[in-house]
């Protein structure tokens, strides 16, 4: 059921040239989180989302250094390996400060294509947010209404609201069956599903999505011991969660910049002030966003009480966003009764086997 | 580094600033933590002392502490890979360590976004520790140049810290001593400036070293009258030593721009270094960043300058402006060449140096030198490393 999920992540680059050649629509790479790809769909555009993979790093030394992180270096390193040949605009956002960086060295390392930045606010006050997401807003609209050569109509925005609103509607289908039937997708299967939605054009996705949804709905439902919730950015080296399953210990949920955090905040609705600010700052918390008004260290003990599970923080090495929550995350899980681990990771590592004792030793005391 | 008279004057300021700041809770005056490139005019204005972890941080490492701390927050879970001011600031406030014992409570935490993404996390640590209110100007890296858009939203987040102040100290905001507080931080934002470019002189009366350290009192009263006063002083004896012919690196032959952050706890052994191979460093993007603020301030439109002037650091600008702004400098000072301090600890600062220098080099044919080190972890320098590089670049020069 999932040989052709493994098939677009196996090449993605081959997934997407195949795909541009097929649709002729302008691709736009989007780097990492939180842009809404509907602005790009209704543009006709193909949005296709770069989050760091394992990949070995030997090109992107030469203009990153090493104490930059591996999501930061790996997505330089696809680029330097031609596996963006076919962008035709990439679209930024300044969830960090590497990301900042890493915009500004596209534009000089790959000058023939328009990098759009969306600035991600780091400010009080509500407002003032709001009006400043809009003006980022219109100022990507325009600069991809220039890419695409299409212009954003009432009609092409509810039409792609609608497809990523079945995409999203998918995606939390799988999340709801993992929560009840962790038994019915491994973690590997579950996660690879959710990086293969980064290559394909939404409206083709959905297609490889239904009937896979549909076959796991229909399984019997069956208990599991060992639950965990993992929390970071984004769960790659993607081979680590077949560590977890080795181990049968069930991913029932996460709290993930590219998975639940997303997925969570529901799609973009219009593109008034009040729904850019709802599709960046709504849903979960996340390391990368201020936000005052939610407190990351509730939320995850609630979803861990809520599914009876434990928590494993999925860190990558040099993430400060993460790295300087994790030390008052953990106290406060441990107040809350909540068993939690943690470990490191870089992306281009292909052995686990430190990995593995740990989440064994933490399954044990489960 | 050299021995000014201003030197002692400086020794003094800054203890009687601190002695002010640690004795402010017995005096009803409020602390605020501010980041390093945080609206400090705002808090003069309302009598709140402004304290810099950013400040204390180097003063740990210059007196050989940063180490000790940097591990007792390590020893707390936070990873080594966090920025070593952070980590220092941490350690520190956990045991109260440091030249000061700590700093004083804070009542508030402001936080600026022009430096780094990283104060924005690292202050949040703050806040939930101390659970006081905590204020977050935005002032965003300009990827496409100065805008109006950019000005705009740092002007809207200007008139909310006013009445962030003036909720949290429940008294008016003080306009008329705000509009003081601007003149006084711009005239030694010039007269900072002035002293800047004192290095253009040939032999150059100042270095970089010289001006990490005499950085101090332009950061933190920064706003006052004591910074004009000091800035003043040491102008005007940069001035009569220049007019003697001094140079602050005996026999001054190579001259060199210092980018990013000193390494502040090797700062005399790098400054002898240097001068042993009789090259200055005449120049450094870091302190230049607090030269921003000039200009008509005292207007209708005092808040839009300021903004502007809070956007300006060199660390919040695009590679194209850092490439033309380093070109420019080059120009201006007469140099021959950059060292680059890659620093672990500074991400938007050191990320993209490789592709800076490869391009500052082409154009003018100036050569530079990456230095590998960290601003305030020991543990990250090493010397045989550092003077096996820093010994053949500066024989390019000696040929």
């Amino acid at each position: 059921m999932f040989e052709t999920i493994f098939e677009i992540n196996r090449d993605s680059a081959k997934t997407v040239k195949e795909w541009k050649k097929k649709t002729g629509k302008k691709l736009i790479g989007v780097m990492p989180e939180y842009f809404p790809s509907e602005i790009i769909t209704a543009l006709g555009g193909y949005p296709v989302h770069y989050r760091g993979t394992h990949t070995a790093i030997s090109k992107a030394d030469a203009y990153l250094q090493s104490f930059s992180c591996t999501t930061t270096r790996t997505i330089l390193e696809q680029a330097l390996n031609g596996e963006m040949d076919e962008i035709d605009a990439f679209v930024f956002t300044t969830m960090c400060d590497n990301q900042q960086n890493l915009a500004e060295v596209f534009k000089r390392l790959f000058p023939s294509k328009p990098v759009i930045i969306f600035l991600i606010p780091f400010t009080n006050s509500i407002s003032i947010r709001q009006q400043h997401l809009k003006e980022q807003l219109d100022i990507a609209i325009s600069k991809l209404e220039q890419v695409t050569g299409n212009r954003l109509t009432q009609e092409s925005l509810k039409k792609a609201i609608s497809i990523h609103e079945h995409y999203n509607m998918l995606i939390n289908k799988l999340y709801e069956i993992r929560r009840y039937n962790p038994k019915a997708i491994s973690s590997y299967e579950f996660y690879s599903t959710l990086k293969a939605g980064s290559f394909l054009p939404v409206e083709e996705f959905v297609h490889i999505l239904e009937p896979i949804v549909s076959t796991l709905e229909k399984k019997e439902a069956q208990a599991v011991e060992h639950k965990v919730i993992i929390s970071g950015i984004t769960p790659e080296p993607l081979e680590l969660t077949r560590v977890f399953d080795e181990l049968e210990m069930y991913i029932v949920d996460d709290d993930m910049t590219s998975g639940a955090r997303r997925y969570s905040k529901g799609i973009l609705k219009g593109i008034e002030a009040v729904d850019i600010d709802n599709f960046v700052f709504g849903g979960s918390p996340c390391s990368t966003l201020f936000n005052p008004l939610k407190d990351r260290r509730i939320y995850l003990a609630e979803k861990a009480k809520n599914n009876k599970a434990g928590v494993v923080l999925w860190q990558i090495k040099f993430c400060e966003p993460e790295a300087f929550e994790r030390p008052d995350l953990i106290t406060y899980l441990k107040q809350q009764g909540i068993q939690v681990t943690s470990f490191e990771v870089e992306l281009q590592m292909s052995s686990f086997e430190g990995i593995k004792t740990r989440l064994q030793a933490f399954k044990e005391i489960m | 580094m050299t021995k000014f008279r201003i030197s002692e004057t400086m020794k003094e300021i800054m203890a009687a600033y601190y002695l002010e700041a640690k004795n402010a809770a017995y005096n009803n005056i409020p602390v605020a933590w501010i980041t390093s490139g945080g609206p400090v005019e705002f808090l003069y204005a309302m009598g709140v002392i402004p304290v810099y972890p950013e400040n204390y941080a180097p003063m740990c490492s210059i007196t050989r502490v940063s180490k000790d701390l940097i591990e007792v927050s390590e020893a707390a879970g936070y990873s080594p890979d966090l920025c070593s001011y952070a980590r220092t600031d941490i350690g520190a406030d956990m045991v109260q360590g440091g030249p000061l014992m700590g700093l004083p409570k804070p009542d508030m935490l402001i936080v600026g976004t022009n430096i780094c993404h990283t104060v924005v996390k690292w202050f949040d640590v703050h806040a939930r520790k101390y659970k006081v209110p905590i204020f977050t100007i935005d002032m965003p890296y300009l990827h496409d140049g100065m805008t109006k858009e950019a000005i705009d939203y740092v002007v809207k987040q200007f008139e909310a810290f006013k009445g962030f102040l003036s909720e949290v100290l429940k008294k008016p905001f003080d306009e008329e001593k705000f509009r003081e507080t601007l003149f006084l931080a711009a005239q030694a934002s010039d007269l900072w400036e002035k002293v800047l470019a004192m290095g253009k002189k040939k032999p150059s009366p100042i270095n970089s070293f010289d001006t990490f350290i005499h950085l101090a009192p332009i950061v933190t009263l920064r706003g006052t009258q004591k910074a004009v006063d000091y800035y003043t002083r040491f102008y005007e004896e940069l001035v009569e030593l220049s007019a003697q012919g001094f140079g602050s690196v005996p026999d001054e032959k190579i001259r060199l721009l210092w980018d990013n952050l000193p390494i502040w706890y090797r700062i005399k052994y790098l400054s002898e270094f240097f001068a042993k191979h009789k090259a200055a460093f005449v120049v450094s993007t870091y302190t230049n960043s607090w030269a921003a603020i000039q200009g008509d301030i005292d207007t209708d439109h005092a808040l839009e300058e300021l903004a502007r002037a809070y956007l300006s650091p060199y660390i919040n600008r695009d590679f194209k402006y850092r490439i033309e702004y380093l070109v420019k400098l080059i120009e201006e000072f007469s140099l021959d060449g950059i060292v680059y301090h890659s620093d672990r600890s500074c991400k938007p600062y050191s990320l993209g140096q490789y592709l800076i220098k490869e391009e500052v080099t082409k154009r003018t044919g100036k050569p530079g030198l990456i230095i590998e080190a960290d601003m305030n972890d020991p543990r990250v320098f090493s010397e045989a490393q550092f003077e096996t590089r820093a010994e053949a670049f500066l024989e390019e020069f000696e040929q």
